[in-house]
């Protein structure tokens, strides 16, 4: 079984949106269409603020952490970390993101 | 009664349809004036038939049938339907159909150059609401099958008759007495339904298409304060999608086409108890644009 490490320390994985994901974004939440699926999410808080940092560049969970701490003016605490961390899944289950 | 063809032009869709009902051909003068074509086109987008029921439905309580190029999709009616089923039919076929165009189940209507989108469930009052606007300087795009054509987001006109309902019926023939209905029909499973005809001047306008301006979701309740309050365009785009009838058809194409909808579009709810209220909230919008 294959088991995949989402996030953890010292991951370095590089997440970015999948090719077939088409979205938009505003004013804190976001919809997108997955081409593989078919299907069409709606988004909100950390989900959709991934969503359109990934739309921007690929990065690497600590690299998301830190610009969410700084986003939201918070300390890169572990709160933050975990709720990013479970939001990558979450995307990742849905086909919307993939991390080389 | 012989059957009889009659040739109509809706906007952008060449109509032919055979009918042996006198209440249907009668009616769709009545509804449709001057939009008879004299002579029957060489090609016609759809053609469709409403006539009497085979066998001894043709006399032992006569029912009508629908038919789309020879394809009966609906169970026979009690014939005085006839008219109303010309119209659901007919909205079923483009909508089953015409994919060039992304269909939203939503009245249109236009001021300004810009379409409002009035989005619902059955039983959200948007066919009052849109009946209603078009009597008070509001252009009837659609009622309820909102076009909106891919090549450039336009929303195109059909300017076809108002599906009235019920208690709906008697406030628009109290709202505008000189309003054209056709004779009213019980028993069907919308309850007592009549068909308001498109204001005229709707119908000579019927090749002019405007872009979406608005989104708002009408609510009619008897105890609404009145509120027009600003959707979340994510929120809207959801609610937007939820009747948008045949947006999985198209995938990627008409996720990009609605966000694009919703991009341009201011998008509210709107909930009222009567006419006035919402005429003062639909000038308000007009004026701000």
């Amino acid at each position: 079984m294959h088991v995949e490490t989402v996030g953890g320390e010292g991951d370095t994985s590089i997440w970015g949106l999948r090719p077939e994901v088409h979205w938009r974004a505003w004013d804190g939440a976001a919809v997108v269409y997955s081409d593989a699926t078919g299907n069409t999410h709606y988004l909100a808080d950390v989900a959709a603020w991934i969503l359109e940092q990934l739309g921007k560049r690929p990065m690497t969970a600590a690299e998301l952490q830190t610009a969410a701490a700084e986003a939201l003016e918070l300390p890169p605490e572990q709160g933050v970390a975990d709720s990013l961390h479970a939001s990558l899944g979450v995307l990742q289950d849905l086909k919307l993101l993939a991390a080389s | 009664m012989s059957r009889e063809q009659i040739s109509l032009r809706l906007g952008p869709f060449s109509v032919v349809l055979t009918t042996d009902i006198t209440e249907v051909s009668s009616g769709i003068d009545l509804l449709y004036p001057g939009r008879r074509l004299d002579e029957m086109p060489a090609f016609a987008d759809f053609h469709v038939g409403v006539n009497r029921a085979h066998g001894p439905r043709r006399w032992i309580r006569p029912q009508a049938i629908f038919d789309f190029d020879g394809y009966e999709p609906f169970k026979p009616l009690p014939l005085d339907q006839g008219l109303p089923m010309f119209e659901w039919g007919l909205n079923n076929v483009i909508g089953n159909t015409a994919h060039q165009y992304l269909f939203i189940h939503a009245g249109a209507i236009e001021r300004n150059g810009k379409v409002a989108l009035l989005p619902g469930e059955p039983g959200a009052g948007k066919s009052t609401l849109t009946a209603a606007l078009v009597h008070r300087g509001w252009r009837l795009l659609s009622d309820e099958l909102a076009m909106i054509r891919f090549e450039d987001g336009q929303v195109v006109p059909l300017a076809r008759p108002i599906n009235l309902k019920n208690a709906s019926i008697g406030l628009i023939r109290a709202l505008v007495p000189e309003a054209v209905f056709s004779p009213e029909v019980t028993d069907t499973v919308k309850g007592t339904v009549a068909l308001l005809r498109p204001p005229a001047d709707s119908v000579a306008r019927v090749n002019e298409t405007a872009r979406p301006g608005w989104i708002v979701f009408p609510s009619w309740r008897a105890d609404a304060e009145p509120r027009l309050e600003p959707v979340p365009k994510a929120e809207a785009f959801i609610s937007v999608l939820r009747n948008a009838t045949n947006y999985d058809l198209h995938e990627a194409r008409g996720f990009e086409l609605l966000a694009d909808v919703i991009e341009g579009c201011g998008c509210f709810s709107f909930s009222y108890r009567d006419f006035d209220e919402a005429f003062r909230a639909f000038d308000a919008l007009a004026e701000a644009a």
